[in-house]
């Protein structure tokens, strides 16, 4: 099975980023609770710094949540392509153009109501 | 007239639900219809979306109480006239009152936005109230009043009173 590494912390950071907004809790202070800076923790929302295995299951204690609900969906049985979120700009109607930014607060909506 | 699609559909879902009192339940109306109603905090600029497949309205649960009404309703809108349109995912970014109908997309926006207008501010039920009010309606404190009782914003009453040629433009 073909994994991408990137795609595969960047899906993670989506969940926890995903878990953190349905709790209602700031960066800042789900950094203080776990010790880590506010930019750590963008970044780890962002894929660009690699959660370890016991951070994972803390911030999974911390939003109560299981923590297979952190991982992307290959871990368990498929492949990760199956479980993204897909979103086709042609599909979307709008009356200005769709940035990147938005187009991911899109998706990370459109994966909150899973 | 350009709109009287949008006009007629938000009244006969008003009609449907037998919705004769204001300010309008929104969210209600949007529920009955068979919608899940779900508050996000979304990016800042984006007010609401509509996820067709998923029978799903998403609005910006940071913006003010009228505004999230608006969007609610225009995202109803896009429910009613568009969702046979080929398109999956609505997104709502800014309202724009005056634009020109130079593409389809703003066609939508636009017909969507009368949607709202008309069903958050029925006609019949601003023709009662404003003949209630025995004040001149170029008055901005009149509008504001209409506004409060109907819940929405003093431009979106603005412009429906406008659009109802109830006032000239100032």
């Amino acid at each position: 099975m073909d994994i991408n590494v990137e795609t595969f912390y960047e899906e993670i950071g989506v969940r926890i980023k995903v878990a953190r907004i349905k709790a209602d809790i700031k960066p800042d202070t789900l950094g203080d609770i776990l010790g880590l800076t506010r930019t750590s923790i963008v970044n780890i929302e962002n894929g660009r710094q690699r959660p370890s295995v016991h951070l994972l299951l803390t911030i999974a204690k911390i939003f109560r949540i299981s923590f297979n609900e952190l991982l992307p969906e290959f871990c368990l049985e498929h492949s990760i392509e199956d479980h993204k979120v897909h979103v086709h700009k042609k599909d979307i109607q709008s009356i200005s153009k769709v940035d990147n930014e938005t187009e991911q607060s899109l998706k990370e909506f459109m994966l909150s109501i899973k | 007239m350009m709109f009287s699609e949008s006009h007629k559909e938000a009244q006969a879902l008003l009609d449907k639900f037998e919705v004769y009192t204001i300010p309008i339940k929104i969210e209600e109306i949007a529920k009955k219809e068979g919608l899940k109603v779900i508050p996000y905090p979304f990016n800042e600029g984006i007010s609401g979306t509509l996820l067709i497949n998923e029978n799903v309205i998403g609005f910006n649960q940071t913006e003010s109480r009228v505004r999230r009404r608006f969007t609610i309703a225009h995202e109803l809108g896009h429910f009613m006239l568009h969702r046979n349109q080929n398109k999956t995912v609505f997104l709502d970014k800014l309202f724009r009152f005056n634009v020109p109908n130079d593409n389809q997309n703003e066609q939508f926006e636009m017909e969507a936005n009368a949607f709202a207008a008309a069903i958050l501010m029925p006609e019949k039920i601003l023709r009662k109230e404003i003949k209630g009010i025995e004040i001149d309606l170029g008055d901005e404190l009149a509008i504001k009043y209409l506004a409060k009782k109907f819940d929405v914003s003093t431009t979106a009453m603005y412009f429906r009173l406008l659009n109802l040629k109830l006032i000239s433009p100032h």
